[in-house]
């Protein structure tokens, strides 16, 4: 995600769980009822936001716990 | 005045807002304030006169207009001023209630678009409280009027046999009114329609997803 905290920001790994789960993100776009253009935002980590119903019906689609999908990482100092 | 601040592009953007949306909301609400202001004053002033306003659709040429270059008949729907004395108590029930309808209508659907009117005035007309108001003025309109032609269809009725001309004379409703209400509570739940997906539109553009 674009937004960085100072040193800190929010990577979104939903390439990782599509592939583990073999799911393209158009199915994935259909499961959800979420666009594939937003999706793409997310997967690309341009999103600066997201709602809980689209990542509760992320999570439930790729059958993965919020942690899952978005990690923070801090950079090294 | 209030003022009102929202983050665009990350900075606070203060800005102040008139109670009535910088004289939209005023014009609007003008229109409707003198509509049912009429409407009152047209229904008090009757009944004290012991006359009331009722449409009728004339089927038959009942009354005749004499004019210089010749004499007119009236035909279609037009309005009356029958006495009251010569309605049955229910006749001038159902035609009170389809006055009173049409006001507390007016009056609802005014109430209802002050969100709408305040938030386009404010530059952010996709918001969740627009878009509910904007459902819930479909409801009032379709509601409303609904009764409304529902009341009127017997108030005039009733009248038209009160007045022994039954068959001479119809429900002043007509079906282009019929068409019209469709067609403006077709035309809201399109703007309705719209301004969700501008708010969906202006969510992608916040990188909301």
């Amino acid at each position: 995600m674009v937004e960085a905290f100072g040193s800190a920001r929010v990577v979104c790994h939903l390439d990782l769980l599509l592939t583990r789960r073999g799911m393209t993100l158009t199915e994935l776009s259909r499961a959800v009822d979420v666009s594939l253009a937003n999706l793409s935002v997310l997967k690309n980590n341009r999103a600066k936001a997201i709602r809980y119903s689209t990542l509760m019906a992320v999570c439930a689609a790729l059958d993965c716990q919020p942690g899952d999908l978005l990690t923070i990482e801090r950079a090294v100092e | 005045m209030a003022e009102r601040s929202r983050k665009v592009n990350g900075r606070t953007d203060r800005t102040t807002t008139k109670a009535f949306g910088a004289g939209y909301g005023l014009w609007v609400g003008l229109a409707i304030g003198l509509f049912v202001a009429y409407s009152i004053a047209d229904l008090i002033s009757g009944l004290l006169h012991a006359e009331i306003s009722l449409p009728l659709a004339l089927d038959a040429p009942l009354a005749s207009l004499t004019f210089p270059a010749g004499t007119a008949w009236l035909v279609g729907i037009t309005e009356l001023a029958a006495p009251t004395e010569a309605l049955a108590t229910e006749t001038i029930v159902f035609l009170i209630i389809s006055k009173v309808t049409l006001i507390f209508t007016a009056i609802a659907c005014a109430v209802a678009l002050v969100p709408v009117i305040r938030d386009i005035a404010c530059g952010t007309p996709f918001t969740d409280r627009a878009i509910r108001a904007l459902g819930a003025l479909e409801w009032f309109i379709a509601g409303g009027f609904g009764l409304y032609v529902v009341v009127t269809i017997l108030g005039s009725n009733l009248a038209s046999r009160d007045l022994g001309i039954a068959d001479e004379a119809g429900a002043g409703i007509s079906s282009m009114q019929a068409f019209l209400l469709l067609g403006t509570v077709g035309g809201i739940e399109l703007l309705r329609r719209c301004f969700s997906s501008g708010r969906q539109a202006q969510d992608d553009i916040d990188g909301l997803v």
